[in-house]
């Protein structure tokens, strides 16, 4: 292993813990982290920005849980085939196969009720979290696309 | 006696193949042959599997994640897990040239219904009209190969829909959702038959309620989509497998059929394979040939035949496929409620739609969700994952999706024929088109499944539904169809193609229609009953 793909796989260890801490509160185990870093060898999707706000978001949702779920909840609306949701889809797959995590994916029974009442505060944190996440991702997105039109600095993906 | 040989392995192949091999006569098939993994921990439930297994990744996403939906793949949801990826061939497209149709094929041991979800619904006679046989020879046929398989069902309100024969098991238990639409269903049935001339009830599935041989009744393991581990899902490769230990049976896998040499009498002679470990043609000389490789394959050897003995450029007409559409719903009944580890996977339930004519008949089968994994759902929701995660944990129990199949009838235009390549070699273009009323038929009918959900206290909502490609439902036919008369290019009741003394046909390239139902079922029959009609029946005859 070349020290490039050894720093590049420390960064991916060190994504997939932050978005497993998202998804399901917990860090993720050599056995998760393993197969996320060898699923970004075998899909072209998981490194292939589609734009500089694309590769942004992916690099700023890394750095903090709390960034990822900004990032997330951008993602949601205004980046729905972008590079951190597939990142995010793919380690969905990865949690819900494999034991512990697989049982925070299992159905919840709180009844009629309970399921309400939590649907509706689920709702509402996320409506508040894509707000928020709207008014501070959406400048970022907007220069970023004024710079890409104008040609200013380097480009996203070369 | 002349030898017979067929060629392919699936379902209806294997049906043919039994009936005589039974009735003393040899039979020599001729398969590709893939087989796919053996089943891993046969008694474990899947949560057992997740846990017992040493990478669980690879099992369920498969080596590569292929398996793993990112948004932006437009596969669809559950449609090829890693287990069952041997089943479906990859399409050469270079050999392939397609307008408005989609096929699927497959070079697996037991062809495409290795990969099937077990519905089998005999038709009516009313459906059987333009078969050129009386229908109490088909019915037969359906209580033996469901004796065969092992077939369960219940007398209900869809009996007047799937003709109730011989040896049927008692339905599986139902799974708390499916319980909760019937106890619905019964509550506001009136209502449901009269206004909506709707029906709902259990589905015919080829899984053991009961043990059949060395199969064992259902464990309710929930592990249907991977592949049912205890072979209580029948699948064609289980009556291979019993045919391989048979001294009249000769499997030979691993060729490829290419074509037929024919003489000037119209008799086949010999058929021509490739060998494909050695890569060599090779002919065999038969005595009479059959064709059960699937419509699309049959079809293509009879062109390639014809072609390579006589020059012409043969156009077979009449392509026919079930549209089907699937709608998601949500059953508000089920919210908050978590599933239990045991449970059947597959569909439980269908719905009956009767139309004016019999082939207007609509038939949904309803799939509840309870344990397929939630990845391919979650990335498609307008949600932010980690919300969509945690919402559909609470709502996942009372997620199903109703299956919509809808009837096909041969039409000029949709035809198949030759595509003439540059490196010399032929592959098959395949041209297919709509009936102009078929967008206004599926709109009227999913309002209509749309009101009786309502009535379910169900919700489907209409940007989730989704019209699949034709071709998609692999129940492809009507190439060469059976006819009480007919050209060359018909086959008469024992199966056996016009234009040649000794070529049958025995899988779905003769069926005159295509009703809404699953047609495995009735492929099997169907092809048990042109053994017996053409071979047996002759044996009788001549004495």
């Amino acid at each position: 292993m070349t020290s490039q793909q050894s720093m590049s796989d420390q960064i991916l260890r060190r994504e997939c813990d932050v978005l497993c801490k998202l998804l399901c509160g917990r860090t993720a185990s050599a056995y998760v982290a393993d197969a996320y870093v060898a699923a970004h060898a075998v899909r072209a999707e998981l490194t292939s920005p589609q734009s500089a706000m694309d590769q942004w978001v992916a690099v700023f949702s890394r750095q903090l849980r709390v960034f990822a779920l900004l990032g997330d909840a951008y993602s949601a609306f205004f980046l729905r085939r972008g590079l951190l949701r597939r990142k995010l889809a793919l380690l969905v797959g990865i949690l819900e196969c494999t034991p512990p995590y697989a049982d925070q994916f299992e159905p919840q029974g709180p009844g009629w009720a309970g399921a309400c009442a939590r649907l509706g505060l689920h709702g509402m944190v996320a409506a508040a979290t894509v707000s928020t996440a709207a008014a501070v991702l959406g400048p970022v997105h907007l220069t970023l696309a004024v710079k890409t039109r104008l040609g200013w600095g380097a480009s996203w993906n070369r | 006696m002349e030898p017979i040989v067929v060629v392919g392995a699936g379902a209806s192949a294997v049906h043919f193949a039994q009936t005589l091999v039974e009735s003393g006569r040899r039979v020599t098939m001729l398969d590709i042959g893939k087989t796919g993994p053996a089943p891993v921990e046969a008694a474990a439930n899947l949560r057992q599997l997740k846990a017992s297994l040493p990478d669980p990744v690879s099992y369920f996403l498969g080596k590569g994640f292929e398996s793993a939906l990112l948004p932006g793949d437009e596969r669809e949801y559950y449609g090829f897990p890693p287990s069952k990826q041997y089943i479906f061939e990859e399409l050469d497209h270079r050999h392939l040239r397609t307008r408005g149709f989609h096929p699927l094929m497959s070079h697996a041991a037991g062809g495409l219904a290795q990969a099937w979800t077990g519905g089998c619904y005999p038709l009516t006679a009313e459906e059987v009209a333009d078969f050129p046989f009386d229908y109490g020879q088909l019915k037969k046929w359906y209580g033996k190969i469901a004796a065969r398989i092992g077939v369960n069902g219940e007398r209900d309100d869809l009996a007047p829909f799937f003709p109730w024969h011989d040896h049927l098991q008692p339905g599986l238990d139902l799974d708390p959702h499916s319980r909760r639409l019937v106890a619905r269903y019964e509550r506001r049935k009136a209502s449901i038959n009269q206004r909506h001339r709707c029906f709902l009830g259990r589905s015919r599935i080829a899984t053991l309620s009961r043990d059949l041989g060395e199969r064992p009744a259902c464990s309710y393991l929930n592990r249907c989509l991977w592949g049912c581990p205890q072979h209580s899902l029948y699948t064609p490769s289980l009556t291979l497998r019993q045919l391989r230990k048979h001294e009249n049976f000769t499997y030979l896998p691993n060729v490829r059929v290419d074509h037929f040499r024919f003489d000037a009498f119209a008799r086949v002679q010999a058929v021509v394979y490739q060998d494909l470990r050695s890569g060599q043609m090779e002919p065999l000389d038969v005595g009479s040939l059959v064709l059960s490789a699937g419509a699309l394959a049959s079809a293509k050897i009879v062109l390639d035949s014809v072609y390579r003995n006589s020059g012409e450029d043969l156009e077979l007409t009449g392509l026919m496929d079930n549209r089907q559409v699937f709608m998601p719903f949500v059953n508000f009944d089920m919210l908050g409620h978590a599933t239990p580890d045991a449970g059947y996977q597959y569909h439980l339930l269908s719905l009956g739609l009767p139309g004016n004519e019999p082939l207007d008949y609509v038939h949904a089968q309803i799939t509840t969700l309870k344990s397929a994994m939630v990845q391919a759902i979650a990335q498609s929701l307008p949600l932010p994952l980690s919300a969509g995660v945690r919402m559909l944990r609470l709502i996942r129990s009372s997620l199903g999706l109703a299956n919509i199949n809808f009837s096909d009838t041969r039409r000029a235009e949709n035809r198949v024929r030759l595509a003439h390549l540059e490196d010399g070699r032929t592959g098959l273009e395949l041209s297919y088109q709509a009936p102009a009323d078929e967008e206004s038929k599926i709109q009227a009918t999913c309002a209509r499944i749309g009101r009786v959900l309502r009535q379910l206290n169900c919700y489907a909502p209409r940007v989730m539904r989704r019209t699949r490609p034709m071709g998609a439902s692999v129940h492809y036919g009507g190439l060469i169809p059976m006819t009480r008369n007919g050209g060359s290019w018909t086959a008469d009741e024992a199966g056996r193609c016009r234009a040649f003394t000794n070529l049958y046909l025995a899988d779905g390239i003769t069926f005159p229609v295509l009703p809404a139902k699953n047609l495995t079922f009735t492929l099997m029959a169907n092809a048990a009953r042109i053994a017996e009609e053409a071979f047996l029946h002759e044996n009788v005859r001549l004495g």
